[in-house]
């Protein structure tokens, strides 16, 4: 689960949205103190206690205090992250106080996140390129390393995150002077933290995948799942995929 | 047999079993046939055979861009889902 400010939540409180947008708030708990009272909350439970009813959005919203400062926030549980949506300051009954202002956005649409936030989430070009970069290098190596070393499973971690184990069996066609090869490739699930962005999953398993398997392999020929041949088969949360080629 | 079940949303799962008696097969047939169909489309081909052929070519910025364009359509769903929530009379 990840700590976020939607762009407005960073204009409530004066902290520069091109520094700030793309990154979790754990990043940057100190820039502000309600930012730090966020962090510490919402990353012990993704819910508060006060529930705030919106009067247009159907949402559970919870309202986050500290000192005189008001904030709402939101789980979003499809993204997997709870949202800061704005912050004000609490004066009771004035026309500026943080409810009232933080419920006219949401009437206006603009309380909620918007896709601007919801870009900031994703990886920027400049991060996929990179990504891209360090896959075309690293996956079609450790394929080689695994068929230098038949019959025994090759561990490798790709672009810093990606943990797999690659498996090459060379496996001998009975009465034909052909040799079938038998690729296995698992990888570990979660990825490592940090080094570098990952696009979401699946995705990055994708783009792994499509810098190992040959040409000649189309996706029809890929087996998705199995007990990868190694003592103990698969490990928990492995995704394993296989091929052949002669 | 795996015996892990797979979770469906309740209307799939009607469907599926009403569909398996039309079709004089069981859900889990029915299932498995679908899922071959789905393995073969060009939903599930497309995007894999290009990265591949995007790779095999040398093409790394065409897979960072479409990698780049996934997480721009993703952002657009994602918003759209939150402005769906909005209850206006």
């Amino acid at each position: 689960m990840q700590l976020r400010l939607t762009r407005r939540a960073l204009e409530d409180l004066d902290l520069p949205i091109e520094r700030y947008a793309g990154r979790p708030a754990t990043d940057y708990r100190d820039a502000h103190i309600f930012v730090t009272a966020f962090v510490e909350r919402r990353s012990q439970s993704p819910r508060g206690q006060e529930l705030t009813n919106l009067p247009v959005t159907a949402a559970s919203v919870y309202n986050l205090h500290h000192g005189r400062w008001r904030g709402l926030t939101w789980h979003d549980e499809d993204s997997d992250v709870v949202w800061l949506l704005g912050v004000g300051w609490h004066e009771s009954g004035s026309r500026g106080d943080a409810y009232t202002t933080l419920k006219a956005r949401d009437l206006a649409g603009t309380l909620m996140p918007d896709e601007h936030d919801y870009v900031d989430l994703e990886m920027s070009l400049e991060d996929a390129g990179a990504f891209v970069v360090q896959v075309s290098e690293q996956a079609p190596a450790l394929v080689a390393q695994a068929r230098l070393a038949a019959g025994r499973e090759v561990r490798g971690v790709i672009a810093g995150r990606l943990d797999l184990g690659v498996l090459v069996q060379v496996v001998v066609v009975a009465n034909e002077d052909e040799t079938l090869e038998e690729i296995w490739v698992g990888f570990e699930m979660p990825p490592f933290a940090g080094a570098c962005e990952l696009p979401p999953h699946p995705e990055w398993i994708q783009v792994v995948l499509a810098a190992m398997v040959p040409v000649e392999i189309t996706i029809a020929d890929l087996e998705f799942g199995g007990s990868f041949p190694r003592e103990g088969g698969s490990r928990p949360n492995e995704i394993v995929v296989c091929w052949r080629s002669f | 047999m795996a015996t892990n079940p797979v979770r469906v949303p309740e209307a799939v799962h009607d469907e599926v079993h009403t569909a398996a008696r039309l079709f004089g097969c069981n859900a889990s047939e029915l299932l498995e046939r679908a899922w071959h169909s789905f393995r073969q489309s060009p939903e599930f081909v497309t995007e894999f055979e290009q990265a591949r052929k995007a790779f095999s070519v040398g093409e790394l910025d065409q897979v960072a861009s479409h990698l780049y364009e996934q997480s721009a359509q993703r952002a657009r769903r994602r918003a759209d889902s939150v402005k769906a929530l909005r209850q206006e009379t």
